[in-house]
């Protein structure tokens, strides 16, 4: 039974960890960086490999454009949406590598394609975007695929929850590096 | 569901066929017995039956050229007439010629984006009344990494690139139709009639690269991820490109191995 760390809190990381009802789940809310590591630490005690990663996206804050956006607030958006990825997955890698392969789906928010009014959050997520990229090309010849999920305004738990499923699933051990979007036309959204 | 698959008798269409049936569809598959441009693929249609039925399933297997809106209607009609529907499409069948627009010639310009891209507008088109008559439907498009544009693939480039606009067009249009239009980009050199026709069908020149799971990419991978299409979890993606080619948008260079 696949072991797979969900690091997330909400209704989406809810309905993910119910869609992964085979797998044995810790289920780490991201407000914390360091939970994701404790998890792993936990996991390694008991002697257990760590088969996959899913990190969901906080909530969106407040609405700002770059003026309206304080140094503070960018800091705070950047760490809470963007770092708190990689640390995620940085607490995550040495030990999928050392199981010989393993699953990783970022769920991003659409504003990582550029949305008003959404300055900060815009830049994590098209971060976040970029860093599953570049995290499947490092790490494709360890055998770990790490695909990303954008999820667009209307996309509910129930359309993500049932994506990522499948992502960590063996019919989808080709994908690795693909943003794949939910509810929202590929690459862009609106009519 | 009742499914038509273009070019649904060798290669990656025949692995989508067989993937669909085994899951329960009713599937109908065609494409041309004859040898086409730059490929090795030829008489699937009575071996693809074969196969289906030694494995217990059932699959319509007929010959007719997508890129001829006549034929393509003969197809619809059949389903019509066997099945009383049609709820999924799978726009499976291209031609891949190579070449740089130096030595691709307009005849072959006009071939390559008449099966690829016209066949794909024309198989949708005939469909899409049947499907938004009952307010359900599923398109998936079988693209590739030449729709990023590829070298030597300028003909193949442009008619898959066209077919991810078609598939965000459609998607938007018949969105409030209930029907869903998603694009699946295969692995690289999956092993084709395409994929072989273009070393001459010369196997020891085949050389697939390993995929991210370190195995290679094979054409049930693809129908795999097709056939997630066609199931209630993919309610979510429309107008989606599933991107199974184990590289972000097909791009590279994927690092030396250590």
């Amino acid at each position: 039974m696949p072991r797979v760390i969900v690091c997330g809190a909400g209704s989406v990381a809810n309905a993910i960890a119910r869609a992964l009802r085979d797998a044995t789940l810790d289920v780490v809310t991201a407000a914390d960086a360091t939970a994701v590591e404790r998890a792993v630490a936990a996991a390694q005690t008991r002697n257990e490999r760590i088969d996959a990663l899913v990190t969901v996206a906080p909530e969106r804050g407040p609405a700002a454009t770059i003026v309206a956006t304080p140094e503070t607030q960018w800091d705070d958006v950047v760490e809470r949406h963007l770092t708190a990825v990689f640390l995620a997955c940085k607490a995550v890698m040495p030990h999928l590598i050392a199981a010989g392969g393993g699953a990783i789906v970022n769920v991003a928010d659409a504003a990582g394609y550029g949305r008003a009014h959404m300055l900060a959050e815009s830049a994590s997520h098209g971060g976040i975007i970029a860093f599953g990229a570049a995290l499947a090309y490092d790490h494709f010849h360890d055998r770990v695929r790490v695909n990303t999920i954008v999820a667009g305004d209307a996309a509910g738990p129930d359309d993500i929850a049932p994506v990522a499923a499948f992502l960590l699933s063996p019919d989808a051990e080709v994908m690795s590096g693909s943003i794949l979007d939910v509810c929202n036309v590929a690459y862009q959204g609106g009519r | 569901m009742i499914v038509i698959v273009t070019g649904g008798t060798f290669g990656i269409g025949r692995a989508i066929s067989l993937k669909l049936a085994r899951d329960g569809h009713r599937v109908i598959a065609f494409g041309l017995e004859a040898r086409q441009p730059s490929s090795v693929a030829e008489h699937g249609a009575a071996t693809l039956q074969t196969e289906a039925a030694a494995l217990g399933l059932h699959i319509d297997a007929l010959e007719a050229d997508v890129s001829s809106a006549a034929g393509v209607q003969r197809v619809v009609d059949f389903a019509l007439a066997t099945y009383g529907e049609i709820g999924g499409l799978v726009n499976n069948a291209a031609i891949g010629p190579l070449g740089t627009i130096l030595t691709t010639s307009a005849d072959v310009f006009r071939q390559v984006v008449n099966v690829n891209l016209k066949g794909a507008y024309l198989a949708s088109k005939a469909v899409l009344p049947h499907m938004i008559e009952r307010r359900h439907g599923v398109i998936a498009n079988v693209g590739s990494g030449g729709g990023w544009g590829k070298p030597n693939m300028l003909a193949y480039s442009a008619s898959k690139g066209g077919m991810f606009s078609l598939a965000a067009a459609l998607a938007y249009d018949h969105a409030d139709d209930g029907i869903r239009v998603n694009t699946v980009v295969p692995r690289p050199a999956t092993l084709t009639g395409m994929s072989l026709g273009r070393i001459g069908g010369d196997m020891s020149r085949y050389r697939p690269a390993l995929a991210a799971v370190g195995r290679i990419g094979t054409a049930d991978d693809c129908a795999n991820v097709v056939a997630f299409l066609f199931t209630p979890g993919a309610a979510g993606l429309n107008g989606a490109i599933l991107d199974a080619g184990s590289l972000p948008r097909q791009g590279g260079p994927v690092p030396a191995p250590p």
